[in-house]
């Protein structure tokens, strides 16, 4: 039997910021354990958060940047639960009045456009770090406080490629917004995969398995991969699904019950007393909106309409906010813009992965590109030539003039000065010239061969053999 | 209706365990605990309320701004835990 498959995700972004959400201590990863800590973090009796404006901010930005509607006040709640990695009983968070609801976000999917809709983004506080051992577990605080901005989207995404498409996305936006750095590797981003199978062309929803705390988006992958296939073969067999969360094991690459719907925790939220609302004034409101960047899917779409790219290499340009700005502001000197995009996506970010260093560690800067491209269109030098003369730059730290003029690369483009070469060739070889018949191509080869050996492959061959061909003429004519 | 089976149940869920009699005890208090939310159930057209969360309305109240840190020092933040290795608070071993 074939069935349709829905997906939600609910997406933990750490954000960047000074100071944690609630509290003074660094938000900044260390090695050492249980130093970046205060009172608050370690919860305290008697302790007051705070609410970091800056952190409102970034949260503020990825509502807008969601196209989330965004409430008059920020007000948070606790979710009470007992765990070592949460020191006070309970985490702040905002269930009842979350920063941003009923957003969306258009990704593409393959070459199809694909509207996400975002049920909320609200803030909360990351817990407490857990090590464990053989016999016992360790606790490191650090983290605790840590500014986090969950996403959850509405069930309604249909394929694996359709949730891995919108996490890259989201994942892109907290880049271009510059709220985090969204490193998987480091458990900025963790994700929650809620995943339900119906017959296929039912109306109604199937029951839903909720799989937590995975750390990539590969796992993501791998995960609905194994929980897909598990929900089918439990539905072929004629089995029911149960209501349940999951743990994803990456050894196994299989997923394992957690716990069921009875033993669901009951969280009792209320309101959290020790932070009073926060008006989010219109002021504060249109100043995000204003700071707002141009997003990668916009970026994408107008490479494709502006400028004639293909997809993929405006998306692979639009993957990286440096890169789209590096190829922009080269475009917008001017330069054609396929032209920029092929030394972009291939010569460029070929460079940089074998590399392993990112575009603002490169020494090939706009400038540089926008003069080798300049030599490139003037005829000065051939397209092969300007390949060299761009490695050879990045390798000595040299601009494109200093290289070229270096090493004596420059095409002679002057049509007198080929003509005088074109002269020479055409004495040196009289006897072949006389019987030169323009319907045979091998001969004109021939010359364009001796002339551009004669002038050591810099003459241009376009400019060559216009003037090959009218001296030629005027050679047979006499 | 409470009983000193939803009582387990409970306390299974917040993680803790209590003696037989101080279940008994429990189950006892709870007696007047309901009493008390009765006399909240007697209030007669709350529906269309919203609860009250905060006393008064305030538009004045300013956010933190992130521009400095303060940490206090990992030692003395240690020096309450039972077991520590390195600078790490050590418990028994815990995996959901």
């Amino acid at each position: 039997m074939e069935y349709d498959v829905t997906i939600g995700l609910e997406v933990h972004c750490e954000l960047k910021s000074t100071s944690k959400v609630f509290s003074p201590s660094p938000n900044t990863y260390s090695e050492n354990p249980n130093t970046n800590i205060s009172v608050i973090d370690l919860g305290f009796p008697g302790i007051l958060p705070v609410v970091n404006k800056g952190v409102i901010k970034k949260a503020l930005t990825v509502a807008t940047a969601l196209n989330c509607e965004t409430p008059e006040y920020m007000i948070f709640d606790r979710k009470n639960y007992y765990y070592p990695d949460l020191p006070k009983g309970y985490q702040i968070t905002q269930l009842h009045h979350p920063v941003g609801i009923n957003g969306y976000l258009d990704v593409y999917v393959e070459d199809k456009v694909k509207r996400i809709y975002i049920h909320d983004t609200h803030l909360e506080e990351d817990t407490a770090s857990l090590d464990h051992y053989d016999k016992y577990s360790l606790i490191d605080y650090n983290r605790c406080g840590v500014p986090l901005l969950e996403t959850v989207t509405e069930p309604c995404m249909h394929s694996i490629d359709e949730a891995l498409a919108f996490l890259e996305s989201l994942k892109r936006l907290f880049l271009y917004t510059d709220v985090s750095d969204a490193k998987t590797e480091l458990g900025q981003i963790r994700c929650d995969v809620n995943v339900s199978l119906a017959p296929k062309g039912s109306k109604e929803l199937g029951v839903k398995v909720e799989m937590k705390n995975i750390n990539s988006f590969y796992n993501v992958k791998m995960a609905l991969e194994s929980e897909i296939k598990r929900q089918t073969e439990l539905l072929n067999n004629g089995m029911e699904i149960e209501m349940e969360t999951r743990r994803y094991d990456e050894a196994t690459m299989q997923t394992y019950r957690m716990r069921s719907k009875e033993e669901a925790i009951d969280y009792k939220y209320f309101i959290e007393p020790n932070i009073p609302p926060i008006k989010l004034s219109y002021e504060l409101k249109n100043e995000v909106k204003e700071a707002l960047p141009e997003l990668a899917f916009s970026k994408i779409t107008r490479y494709i309409n502006e400028y004639g790219l293909s997809l993929v290499d405006a998306k692979t340009i639009a993957k990286d906010k440096n890169i789209a700005t590096y190829y922009e502001n080269i475009v917008n000197k001017g330069k054609d813009p396929k032209m920029v995009s092929n030394w972009v996506t291939t010569r460029v970010l070929g460079y940089l992965s074998k590399d392993e260093i990112t575009i603002s560690e490169f020494n090939f800067t706009e400038d540089k590109m926008i003069e080798l491209l300049d030599f490139i269109e003037s005829g000065k030098i051939s397209t092969k030539q300007a390949k060299d003369i761009f490695y050879k730059c990045i390798e000595e730290n040299k601009t494109p003039k200093k290289v070229v003029k270096e090493s004596g690369m420059e095409q002679i483009t002057d049509e007198e000065e080929i003509r005088k070469i074109v002269l020479e060739v055409l004495d040196e070889n009289s006897d072949v010239a006389k019987d030169y018949n323009p319907e045979k191509g091998r001969m004109l080869d021939f010359f364009i061969g001796q002339t551009m050996k004669k002038s050591r492959g810099k003459a241009n061959p376009g400019v060559a053999t216009k003037v090959l061909k009218e001296e030629l003429l005027k050679y047979t004519n006499q | 209706m409470i009983t000193k089976d939803k009582l387990k149940e409970y306390a299974e869920k917040l993680m803790f365990r209590l003696e037989e009699e101080q279940y008994d005890t429990l189950l006892k208090e709870f007696d007047i605990i309901l009493e008390q939310m009765k006399l909240i159930e007697d209030i007669k057209e709350i529906d269309g309320i919203e609860p009250m969360t905060f006393p008064f309305e305030l538009d004045n109240v300013k956010p933190r701004e992130d521009d400095k840190v303060e940490t206090i020092d990992t030692e003395m933040s240690l020096s309450n835990a039972k077991e520590k290795i390195g600078t790490e608070v050590k418990v028994p071993k815990v995996v959901e």
